[in-house]
């Protein structure tokens, strides 16, 4: 399923568009180019992996606001930002809007293939990490209220005893529950457990697709 | 017309009427003749009965005497009346039985027959007894008793028919004397009734007969009025001095009315006179306004009547206004020294002479503000700072005002039969003939153009001449052409120019510093694309993957790149070039091209949705390419800026360009933005006036100068929605208005 990685070129002018994707068609990587954030939007599955590469100046939607759309739709594909001329404003807003990467034109065809290669590799890494917390999302759904109270409390530090108490249990119910989260979130130590547990933190913004 | 079909009829019934009665009572009279002959001739009969019923009776006494005569003589000579009775009472018999007509009698009659022959047969019996036997037999065949009775029997019968006869003669006596009188009344009634009815005809033939004279006599008199009315506004219309054709009107107002008076009073003190509260006849007819008719003078109350007046014996009279355009001329007044009665024709008549006499008085009033008018033109002609000449249709001068020795140094008789042309630049001369000569030909509307002539000096002054054809007018014949010289204003507003100039390049040198980042970006992209092409190839190259197609398409791609990077750089370099104004033919949408290519970076940057609605028949101006591009550009910025508030998706700016009817064209940009939140529109072209932090708030005004400059309009309005619209009118060149006409 996970399809070749893409570059996807989002630039208003054609000649800038077309030498990119020529750029790009040397070293073989796929192209698809958008003349518009919003023809770009419209047609991106976020399934498809790759990176973005932007225009900052852009009529209709520029390019921040793309990014910023992109943001919003939880869509994080690496976006590379083009810019003709280095305005450290610009620059400090896309970074901060979360821009993998930022180059000025003209660019040295080096650097870009290299950032490109770079945003890419970093996507899979993304949507890997992306399919192993759904995996381990998918564990926890099958947890009951009760163990996941216990795997709270265990992936914290505590000692069964301390758990029975603070849940008034008996220290053997702890125990089963305890058998029964292990087994769930296929885990086989503690410390495994609380990896799954950061796993599942750092995904609570995104719904377990 | 009318009053003859009347008369006409009058005249048929009148007779009509009386002829048939007449004939009723001769009709009348006839059938009472006839029956009256009738009634005779019954009478003459009835006369006739009864003269031969007497016939018969004494017949019969003589035929009794005779032979009672014989009976008692025996004498035969008796015997002589009886025979003659005996015979003829047959025939008196016969004939009264024939004319009896009524049956009553015939039956009488035949009862009187068998008793006279019974008698007459008793008295032969008689004779022939005496005759044979002597007196005594006969005596005694006398049968004396029934003689007698048959005696009297024949007496009654024959008396009865007498008095049958009688009556019917008193009947018919009657009927006559009652016919006689009933005809004899009729004819007196008809005679009555004709002879009436014929003088009520007469009487009123007689008045129709009257009225028709006096209808006639009328009309001859408006004739004869109309024809003096005529006369007089023949003279009025003819060169006659006012004095003689006011005598005139006077005496012949005085003989068409026979009036012994008539003058002809003018208004100097206007109504004066009324406010003292005495008012004189003349003033009283100005208040008025409206004829005055006097019956009697002496008895006059209306007004006070003039000690003169009443001393000429005037008695009735007439006073007409004689109207004016703003106040009276005068009083007509037409005194009589007997009553005389002014009908509505005579009022009427005096109307026209007043009116025609004020038609004169203001003709010869406008003849001299006229002939006033005239001296006046021709003073304020050669006082004029300005040129007057008049040409004729080929150029020749035919007048030349005095101003042409003050302002061009000639000695304006020397300019007489000069061809104008002759003075004009040589430069300037087809512009002359292109709009100028056309405008004579055609008569067109005054033309306005400049040009340069020759001073006596032989320096060239700038003249603005405006000319105006009177080629077909009788009055010039010509073309006039007024011309001021404007040498010194010129002069001016060149240096105007210079300076305006000198700001505008400044103001786009200033322009271009603050457009410097998106026109950096604006170059770099050609660049960009040229080193992704260039990269593209080298990569291919080396690893001899590439189709020499497609590394052929890419080089042609740099190229095109290359150029587009130059003309970038190059539509710069010119923008920002210090040179002298210049004109040339543009075309406007190129200029709205040139500047979207200047600001294209920065309407991408703010994601301006630019729209350019361009009309693609907008003929080509004569302007300066570079100022006109430097406007737009400057009114495209300021809606850049003036929707710097918004969403970028919400920014919309436009750019319209449009032909106004044929004479000009226009410019409008458009945008969406803070509009001209509240500032009076005309107050943002105010040098200095700015709203932005960084502003010189030069280039609104500097923007108008230049349009003005280019005789054009450059004006703000707010957009019925939200921001504003700025628009800019240029007139098209004169020589594309007479192509397209």
């Amino acid at each position: 399923m996970p399809s070749k990685p893409t570059v996807f070129i989002v630039d208003d002018d054609p000649a800038v568009r077309d030498s990119l994707q020529w750029l790009l068609g040397s070293v073989d990587l796929a192209v698809e180019t958008y003349a518009t954030g919003e023809h770009f939007l419209r047609a991106y599955d976020p399934a498809r992996p790759g990176c973005l590469v932007l225009d900052v100046r852009m009529p209709g939607m520029g390019g921040l606001r793309l990014q910023e759309e992109l943001a919003a739709q939880g869509i994080r594909l690496p976006i590379i930002i083009l810019t003709a001329y280095a305005e450290v404003q610009t620059a400090v807003r896309a970074l901060k809007t979360g821009a993998f990467d930022f180059l000025e034109k003209p660019y040295s065809d080096e650097m870009l293939l290299d950032r490109i290669h770079h945003a890419i590799e970093t996507d899979q890494q993304t949507r890997a990490a992306d399919a192993l917390r759904v995996e381990v999302a998918a564990h926890y759904a099958l947890l009951t209220p009760r163990e996941r109270e216990v795997m709270g409390l265990v992936t914290a530090g505590k000692a069964n005893k301390v758990i029975a108490a603070e849940l008034g249990l008996s220290p053997k119910t702890v125990e089963v529950h305890r058998a029964a989260v292990m087994d769930k979130m296929g885990a086989d130590s503690v410390a495994e457990l609380v990896r799954l547990e950061l796993l599942l933190q750092s995904d609570r913004g995104t719904p377990a697709v | 017309m009318h009053v003859a079909v009347t008369a006409r009829r009058k005249i048929g019934i009148g007779l009509g009427v009386p002829l048939v009665i007449l004939a009723l009572a001769c009709w009348s009279l006839y059938t009472t003749t006839t029956e009256f002959i009738e009634t005779t001739r019954r009478v003459r009969h009835i006369y006739h009965v009864r003269e031969r019923l007497n016939s018969v009776s004494s017949l019969l006494k003589d035929a009794e005497t005779g032979a009672r005569g014989y009976e008692l003589t025996g004498r035969p000579t008796y015997l002589k009346p009886y025979e003659a009775a005996t015979g003829r009472i047959d025939r008196s018999m016969q004939d009264l039985r024939e004319i009896l007509d009524d049956p009553a009698q015939q039956q009488r009659l035949d009862a009187l027959l068998p008793l006279i022959t019974k008698r007459l047969d008793a008295l032969r019996e008689v004779i022939d007894v005496r005759t044979t036997q002597g007196l005594v037999a006969a005596a005694a065949a006398t049968d004396v008793g029934p003689g007698q009775m048959l005696m009297d029997q024949i007496r009654t019968v024959a008396n009865d028919m007498r008095n049958a006869e009688a009556r019917r003669l008193e009947q018919q006596e009657e009927a006559a004397r009652a016919g006689t009188r009933a005809t004899l009344e009729a004819l007196a009634i008809a005679a009555v009734l004709s002879f009436s009815i014929l003088l009520v005809i007469f009487y009123l033939l007689d008045r129709e007969i009257a009225e028709r004279e006096r209808v006639q006599q009328n009309l001859m008199a408006l004739e004869h009025q109309q024809t003096v009315v005529a006369d007089l506004g023949q003279r009025a219309l003819g060169r006659s001095a006012l004095p003689a054709l006011l005598d005139h009107a006077v005496g012949a107002v005085c003989r068409t009315l026979g009036v012994e008076y008539c003058k002809i009073l003018e208004d100097a003190q206007g109504l004066t006179t009324i406010a003292g509260g005495t008012k004189a006849q003349a003033d009283y007819a100005l208040f008025s306004n409206a004829p005055v008719v006097v019956e009697d003078l002496q008895a006059e109350t209306r007004f006070e009547v003039s000690p003169a007046l009443r001393t000429q014996g005037g008695v009735g009279g007439a006073r007409i206004v004689i109207a004016g355009h703003e106040r009276p001329f005068g009083v007509l007044d037409v005194h009589a020294t007997r009553h005389r009665a002014f009908s509505a024709d005579d009022l009427h008549f005096l109307q026209a002479v007043a009116n025609v006499v004020a038609a004169a008085i203001e003709r010869r009033q406008a003849e001299e503000a006229l002939r006033r008018s005239e001296q006046q033109s021709r003073w304020l002609i050669d006082n004029s700072s300005d040129l007057i000449t008049l040409l004729d249709a080929e150029g020749t001068i035919r007048y030349a005002s005095k101003s042409h020795q003050t302002i061009l140094g000639y000695v304006v008789a020397d300019l007489h039969g000069r061809n104008a042309a002759d003075f004009v630049h040589p430069d300037d001369l087809a512009q002359l003939l292109d709009t100028v000569a056309p405008s004579a030909r055609e008569a067109r509307a005054p033309q306005s153009i400049e040009m340069r002539i020759r001073h006596a000096d032989g320096s060239w002054r700038t003249l603005e001449a405006r000319s105006s054809a009177w080629l077909y007018g009788p009055e010039v014949a010509g073309v006039v052409v007024n011309s001021r010289d404007v040498t010194a204003r010129r002069r001016a507003e060149e240096e105007t120019r210079q300076r305006q100039a000198e700001l505008a390049h400044v103001l786009r040198v200033s322009t271009v510093s603050e457009l410097a980042a998106g026109l950096a970006h604006e170059i770099n992209q050609p660049l960009s694309a040229i080193v992704a092409y260039a990269k593209g190839c080298t990569r291919r190259m080396r690893a001899a993957s590439g189709r020499p197609e497609e590394l052929l398409e890419a080089m042609e791609e740099i190229a095109a790149q290359a150029v587009r990077a130059d003309r970038i750089v190059r539509r710069l370099r010119d923008f920002v070039r210090k040179r002298e104004p210049r004109r040339e033919r543009v075309a406007l949408n190129d200029v709205v091209r040139a500047v979207t290519s200047l600001v294209g970076s920065e309407v991408r940057e703010q994601g301006i949705n630019l729209q350019l609605h361009l009309a693609p028949d907008i003929p080509p101006l004569w302007v300066d390419s570079i100022q006109v591009e430097q406007v737009i550009l400057n009114l495209v910025r300021n809606s850049i800026d003036a929707m710097r508030g918004l969403d970028s998706m919400d920014r919309v700016l436009s750019i319209r360009t449009a032909n106004v009817g044929h004479e000009a064209v226009e410019l409008a940009v458009s945008d969406v933005g803070e509009g001209l939140s509240g500032v009076e529109p005309e107050h943002l072209f105010d040098p200095f006036f700015t709203t932005k932090s960084g502003g010189l708030g030069m280039g609104l005004s500097i923007s108008r100068s230049i349009i003005e400059a280019h005789h054009g309009r450059l004006w703000a309005e707010p957009n019925p929605g939200p921001g504003a619209t700025f628009r800019f009118i240029v007139p098209v060149p004169a020589a594309k208005v007479s192509h397209a006409v």
